[in-house]
């Protein structure tokens, strides 16, 4: 499909960015572990007697950062937040694109119906989010294997990464429903900073909370690292609570892109 | 008569591409300057240089006698400006924008604003985001008069208006000018030009190619005249001085024309005719002759130019 | 000044949402403050044990009382920069590059204007923005820390938090305002100060871990002020405070620099 070839193409130089942009992190963080660990070992002796309220106020809960997996899952929360700017920014971008670049007349006269060309988009958009999720599981696990390799649990690192995809996919339902209901974007940077930013402080609040019962209003708080760590699983009652916002967004954003007026320039 | 404009080896380069090079006329006061060339010679690159939106690589241009780049806040105040593609800000209403225009150059005059909305036929009331493209440019119109400036600088003005506002708008200009103002106005309407301008300067590829007076370029050309003889053509026609490119077609003659025409008439007393037909080229052929980069076919036509 | 009362009518309305999302950021923030409290004496103990080194992390200091609001609020100055700056970067790169994205610089800057006098007044508007922010987070803090504190009144910490907060605003205000000038177009302008956001952000976290690096300190607005000195002992680092102020000078000086060379493209 030549939209989604088109759409694709546009779309790699920020996947690039982005991408590199993860990488540095993790690589950044992984290489300071051997030194934090020293530092932690002892906290974690002191923790280990204190109940978890006291450690979910600090945002520590069950990790203990002097240990691999541990301390991915740390690092990793913020790795997630880049992806999440990152797949907001695609999604908001692929509707409202044509309308700020007056490329809308183009497009919209040819001979293509509109789901089409959101399901194009979309496709562009998801294909990238999976390239980068590959790229980025395929280049760190080898670094946090040179780190530690003894200690790292593979099947965790799995979680972690799926948990930014799932995190991402979120996103992508917000971005294309806030492209679809708001009438004209001028820019998608502060729109997108402003959401992305606003979950990722529910999240940090909710951290330090007893009863964590912001969970159910930010996708940061799904699939915490760790709580993967220790159930070793996801948790599914958050996979499909994602996953069905996710959905319902998407079918929204198709509806209300149906109908919408594109206004002459 | 002092010069309104004075560009002097104007030249701009954006990085490596040429913007355009030794750009070099002036427009007199009170005069009606016309500025044409085809799509990117350097039009639009010349007109933002004058009003300190670009900056020049080299050469100088001075308004009114001041610098455009260094006393442009000065200068403007009389300047009036009509781009050719026109965005306001949307969240305003028309008379809201008009307001927030006049606020730049001292007293608001609304019954100046409402009498140019009135001939232009425009709704003050309106909010810009309503509007479409041509009314969008009537509020530029309105826009760019409202201080009653000096010199009006005018950018492909009439494109989107309909036939009765291009009318209307031209008897504003040629109100502002009885009233004072030098225009210099660009466009690729070449009867526009022909009908308004009294001088034209043609640029193209980035350089000027003629600064002429309308009517000069006029007279200097050839006139193309057809003859239909009754009977007989004549046999020493052709040799009649001013006469070249003579064709024959049976009973016809078409030959161009730069001589005298009294000796014409004079030459013609003694033939009868059934037709005879003495033609002007057409403005917009003698300037599409400096458009086309290829020697066009009439070349001839212009070799007395 | 009529481009100042312009750009204080065109931007009134986000200004709002961004105000109303600071509040509703303190008001939920401090309602849960009051469950938090409860587990009282034990925190004591485990305060008492940790070593210092992790302190920086937790943000706590030596023989601060944790439940008390005081050191709860203190963990929000982070939460405040993260909206703040978010917001002041943005509209400073956006207040420049605005005209030239919505084609309206040939209309503006043919006006009888230096474009310094344009800037100025898009600066000072913004400027007034961020204050108006901050007063609103100072008045807002101010209100719901007072509903719970049962010491001494926390006004004049709280004013202190407000006061270096305003600072790192005016810092990531100058970022914005000099990439709009420089910056291509305003795609790219909100773009790169994104990034910087986000590295500046990453670079506190990796600095909190490390204290050896804490040499990179300067590098990120996050850690110019830290909000337990200023709430407990009262007071803002006179070094960083200059340094804020000398960045934001710098900014500033650079937007009017490149923004008059600027060649207006429409």
């Amino acid at each position: 499909m030549n939209i989604f070839s088109q759409e694709f193409k546009m779309q790699l130089k920020s996947l690039l960015s982005y991408t590199i942009g993860i990488l540095l992190t993790f690589y950044m963080f992984v290489s300071l572990f051997n030194i934090i660990s020293a530092d932690t070992a002892i906290l974690d002796a002191i923790l280990a007697n204190f109940p978890k309220e006291f450690k979910a106020a600090f945002g520590f809960a069950d990790v203990s950062l002097s240990e691999i997996n541990g301390y991915l899952s740390f690092l990793y929360s913020y790795v997630i937040l880049i992806g999440a700017v990152y797949s907001m920014k695609l999604s908001v971008t692929v509707l409202s694109e044509e309308t700020r670049a007056k490329t809308a007349d183009f497009l919209l006269s040819k001979p293509v119906q509109r789901y089409q060309i959101v399901t194009a988009k979309l496709s562009a958009v998801l294909l990238s989010l999976i390239v980068q999720n590959i790229l980025v599981f395929c280049l760190c696990l080898p670094a946090a294997w040179i780190v530690d390799a003894s200690q790292i649990n593979l099947k965790f690192f799995m979680l972690l990464s799926g948990s930014m995809f799932l995190v991402q996919l979120f996103f992508v339902g917000i971005g294309l429903f806030v492209s679809v209901i708001l009438k004209k974007i001028k820019s998608v940077m502060p729109v997108t900073l402003g959401i992305v930013f606003m979950f990722y402080i529910i999240e940090m609040i909710n951290q330090s909370l007893l009863e964590q019962k912001l969970t159910y209003l930010t996708p940061f708080s799904y699939f915490r690292g760790s709580e993967l760590l220790s159930n070793l699983q996801f948790d599914f009652k958050y996979v499909i609570l994602d996953l069905t916002i996710f959905t319902i967004l998407l079918l929204m954003s198709y509806g209300i892109y149906q109908r919408k007026d594109i206004h002459a320039v | 008569m002092q010069n309104v404009i004075e560009i002097k080896n104007l030249t701009k380069y954006y990085g490596k591409s040429r913007g355009i090079v030794d750009v070099s006329f002036e427009v007199k006061e009170n005069e009606i300057f016309g500025f044409i060339g085809p799509n990117g010679a350097g039009k639009s690159t010349t007109i933002r240089t004058l009003l300190a939106l670009i900056h020049p690589t080299s050469g100088s241009a001075t308004i009114f006698g001041r610098d455009c780049i260094k006393d442009g806040h000065e200068i403007r105040k009389q300047i009036g400006y009509l781009p050719s593609e026109v965005f306001y800000y949307d969240d305003m209403k028309v008379i809201e924008l008009l307001k927030y225009s006049a606020s730049f150059y001292g007293k608001t005059d609304m019954n100046r604003i409402k009498y140019l909305a009135d001939v232009m036929d425009l709704d003050l009331t309106r909010k810009i985001d309503d509007l479409s493209y041509g009314n969008k440019k009537k509020v530029g119109i309105v826009q760019g008069l409202l201080h009653n400036p000096k010199l009006i600088i005018l950018d492909e003005p009439t494109s989107g208006l309909d036939p009765l506002m291009q009318q209307r708008f031209f008897n504003l200009i040629r109100e502002e000018n009885s009233k004072g103002a030098a225009v210099l106005f660009s466009s690729h309407i070449l009867p526009e030009v022909q009908k308004l301008c009294s001088r034209v300067a043609i640029i193209r590829e980035g350089s000027i190619v003629k600064i002429e007076d309308i009517d000069a370029l006029r007279s200097k050309t050839f006139k193309q005249v057809k003859l239909e003889f009754k009977s007989d053509l004549p046999s020493n026609f052709a040799s009649l001085p001013g006469i070249t490119s003579y064709t024959v077609n049976g009973q016809e003659a078409t030959f161009m024309f730069n001589g005298n025409i009294n000796s014409l008439i004079e030459a013609l007393r003694s033939y009868e005719l059934t037709n005879l037909m003495v033609e002007e080229p057409e403005l917009e052929e003698i300037f599409l002759h400096y458009y086309q980069k290829e020697e066009a076919a009439r070349e001839h036509l212009f070799s007395g130019i | 000044m009529n481009i100042f009362i312009r750009e204080m009518k065109t931007n009134a309305k986000s200004l709002l949402i961004w105000c109303f999302s600071m509040i509703f950021l303190i008001y939920a923030g401090l309602l849960k403050y009051s469950a938090f409290a409860k587990t009282g004496d034990a925190i004591m103990q485990f305060m008492a044990q940790i070593p210092d080194s992790m302190k920086v992390i937790m943000g706590i200091m030596e023989g601060a009382d944790l439940t008390s609001v005081a050191v709860f609020y203190s963990i929000f100055f982070l939460y405040f920069i993260l909206l703040a700056t978010v917001h002041s970067s943005m509209l400073g790169a956006l207040i420049i590059a605005k005209e030239e994205r919505d084609k309206t610089a040939d209309f503006l800057y043919v006006k009888p204007i230096t474009r310094k006098y344009a800037i100025t007044c898009k600066i000072a508007a913004a400027v007034v923005n961020i204050l108006i922010l901050n007063l609103v987070t100072f008045a807002a803090s101010a209100f719901f820390v007072e509903q719970y504190n049962t010491g001494t009144p926390l006004t004049y910490p709280v004013f202190l938090i407000c006061v270096a907060l305003f600072l790192i605003q005016l810092i990531f205000l100058g970022l914005g305002l000099l990439l709009g000038a420089l910056a291509k177009n305003a795609k790219s302008a909100t773009s790169i100060v994104s990034s910087i956001i986000l590295v500046t952000f990453i670079l506190k976290v990796i600095i909190d871990l490390n204290s050896d690096l804490g040499f990179l300190r300067s590098f990120s607005p996050f850690l110019y002020f830290n909000a337990n000195t200023v709430m407990f002992q009262k007071q803002i680092d006179p070094a960083f405070g200059l340094l804020s102020i000398a960045l934001t000078l710098l900014c500033a000086a650079g937007t009017y620099f490149f923004f008059n060379r600027r060649d207006l493209r429409c």
